[in-house]
Parts: structure tokens; sequence; C-alpha cells
């Protein structure tokens, strides 16, 4: 059964986009037939693959949430082979104005998603806010991953973030689960215990499965390709085969 | 005294505005919302209306609506009376109170989801919902453990 795995946090800087991209890349590098939804308008998970946005004018996801073209229509390949991309193109700006006259549009992706027959997995990237693109990617997933940077006031903001999954939960997908918190920018779990509470970590974990992702400089490209034996590579791959074999 | 085709006017004001809209730097945009008017929002809360040709200050201008999607939120004390108005996508700023022993407020204000869920959804707000805010003057440790009492209660069966 296909697996739609949003990754969401609404700060800038979480490690949203590089938790995407390369959880993406490892999934298909371990031949699950992959599918990468760039729903954020920045478009940077598309430029990450090599798609940047002059490329995607008129041919990314906005176009199948207005009803002009299928997600079949719309995917194209990478250069892995098990993984395609829908890229998020500029007009995906103007989501929030068209679909805010329809209703149930909050479902409108996971509609769209539901055609995406030839992937197991399917990867979404999110903006850094928690507006209609943010909910729709709720909506639409089985699994959310939350990249989080390792500090206090990322937690209060996760906080938000997680009050606002319950809420979706409970109104409009009740399947709805947390997969993994990503502590990012963070080398080992010892160094998350001692920037956060250990024993609350560790409680965490007995509900979540809590990770850590190495350091990783800007993103110049999915991390297996740049340095496959990287640590950053290494947790990313442990990400993967968590989410694989739950 | 009709010299042109109106169509072609109007089709030629659309290609610009559209043509502007193309090379928008959205980045700017949300900067300077940022530091002109402490609005830390992100593109999505952003729609374009509309778009119009000026004269402002002067000179020509192309005027560019955008629909901004704010949520307010008004402080009221237990004596009826506002003491603060809070756009919850300002940044957090320290808070201050007129009255030394009034007792601390948090200074996280609760923001709401952008779209409510479609109507007929349960009414009875879940644990994870219920639960207290977590707020900035929480230690890191009650902080965490907040969390993880949510993420529990998220992934309850």
């Amino acid at each position: 059964m296909k697996k739609i795995i949003s990754v969401i946090n609404q700060r800038q800087g979480a490690g949203k986009t590089a938790t995407a991209v390369n959880l993406a890349v490892c999934l298909g590098l371990m031949e699950k037939p992959t599918l990468l939804v760039d729903f954020d308008p920045q478009g940077d998970a598309s430029a990450c693959l090599g798609v940047g946005s002059e490329q995607t004018s008129g041919n990314g996801i906005y176009q199948a949430l207005a009803g002009r073209r299928t997600l079949a229509d719309l995917q194209r390949d990478t250069d892995f082979d098990f993984l395609k991309l829908v890229p998020a193109g500029i007009d995906l700006f103007a989501a929030e104005a068209d679909a805010s006259a329809m209703a149930g549009k909050e479902t409108l992706l996971r509609d769209i998603l539901a055609g995406a027959g030839n992937a197991d997995y399917v990867v979404v990237d999110t903006p850094s806010s928690m507006g209609f693109l943010t909910v729709s990617a709720l909506a639409a997933a089985h699994v959310v991953v939350v990249p989080v940077q390792c500090h206090r006031d990322a937690l209060l903001h996760l906080g938000y973030l997680l009050k606002v999954v319950a809420k979706v939960r409970s109104g409009i997908n009740m399947g709805l689960r947390i997969g993994a918190v990503v502590f990012t920018r963070c080398d080992t779990m010892e160094e998350a215990y001692a920037q956060v509470d250990a024993d609350a970590l560790k409680n965490m974990s007995s509900s979540v499965f809590v990770t850590t992702v190495a350091r990783f400089d800007g993103l110049q490209g999915p991390a297996p390709v740049a340095d496959i034996m990287a640590k950053v590579s290494e947790d990313y791959f442990d990400l993967a085969a968590h989410l694989v074999q739950e | 005294m009709k010299i042109t085709d109106a169509r072609a006017i109007q089709t030629g004001e659309k290609d610009l505005m559209d043509a502007i809209l193309r090379d928008l730097d959205w980045a700017m945009i949300e900067e300077t919302l940022k530091t002109k008017y402490s609005l830390n929002l992100g593109a999505d809360r952003m729609a374009f209306r509309q778009g119009d040709l000026v004269v402002h200050q002067n000179q020509v201008a192309y005027k560019l609506d955008f629909d901004v999607q704010v949520t307010l939120s008004v402080m009221v004390d237990r004596k009826g009376e506002c003491f603060d108005v809070v756009t919850t996508a300002a940044e957090e700023k320290p808070h201050t109170t007129e009255d030394s022993s009034r007792a601390a407020a948090p200074d996280q204000v609760e923001d709401s989801v952008a779209n409510d869920p479609e109507p007929g959804s349960a009414s009875a707000p879940t644990p994870a919902e219920a639960s207290p805010f977590i707020t900035s003057n929480m230690d890191t440790s009650r902080m965490a453990s907040e969390i993880a009492d949510l993420i529990a209660d998220i992934n309850r069966p």
C-alpha cells in the first residue's frame, strides 16, 4: 500500500527540504518506487534534483490542484531510477487564492496523490508556514516527518505544530501519525540529550522514532550523491529504513 | 471615438502583469513585510489579487495588490479591558505588562489553522488539542515533556 510521508515544520531553516529530498533519494536508492512532490512554492526540492523554476512554469503540482493536468502528466524522471518528481512551479503561489472558494479544499492533494499508482512511497516537501498548502499535506499524509533544530526555541514552535497535527487528525485525517522526529544539524542523540531534556526525549522515543541527522552544510544536492559514506547519508538511510519497516 | 480594439489593450495589460508576477522576488516581499510591518508570513499566506498601472508619488508605478492572511488576537484582562492586540504572524516580542502584580501571561499566542476542518468534524477536542499550550515561560524539560505527551496522544491507535 502506498505510504504518503509529509515533511512538515512551519519554521524556516528546520531542514524540511533537505530531509524530504534526502529521504526520497534514499528510498529510491533502496529501490522503493518513490515520488517526491515539491509542495513548496519556493521550489527548492525541485532545484535540488536539477529542475529549475524556468522548467516548471505551468508544469507543477498546481496544475493538478487546478484540475488541468493529472499527476501522471506532471511526473518527471530524475537521475535516480526509482525516484520521480512532481515539481512545485511558481504558479503554486496561486493555490491559496484559487482553492479558497472550494469546499473540502484541504483534501485536494489527498485525492490527487491517490493517483500516484506506481509509487510505493510519496514524499511531500512543504512550505515554511501553516497555511493551506501545509494543512493539505497533513490531510494527505499517512505519516508526518518533523525535522526540528535542536534548541529550545525550536521546541516551542514544535509544540504549536503538533497541536495543528492533532487538529487535522481529529478533523479530516484520523489515520495521521507522527512517523519521525528528526533533530537536524545534530551529530548524535547524546548531543540532542544535551540540548533538550534526555528523559523527555527517551519518553518521546517510546511513541515515535526520534533520530538525528548530522550537520550538512547547505543543500549541494542529495547527500548520498555527494558522499554516500558520510554520517549524514547514513542518518538519512536509517530514517528511510525505519519508515519502510514500520 | 474608438481607434483600437479594447481587447488588445486588456490582453497587453494582463500579459504585463503576468510577466511582473512571474519574476517577483517573493523572498524580498516576505522580508519587507517582516521588517516594515513585523509580519512574519510565509508565501502561502499571501495571494495576488490584482494589478494596475497607476501614478504614485508623481511617477508611473505598477500597483500589485495582495491579500494577506493574518490572524489578530485581542488580549483582554480580567477587568474586561483590552491591553494588547497581537498579530499571530508577528515575531515574538518580550512581553511587558503595565501592572507588575498581574500574573505572567504566555508570550506565545495560540494561532489557528488557516483553513478549518470540514463542518461536522468532532466537536470535542482531543487531549492533544486541549492540552495546555506550550509557552516560552516553560523550562526546556517541561517543553520537551509536553511535546512527548502530545506525540503520544497523536500516535495513540
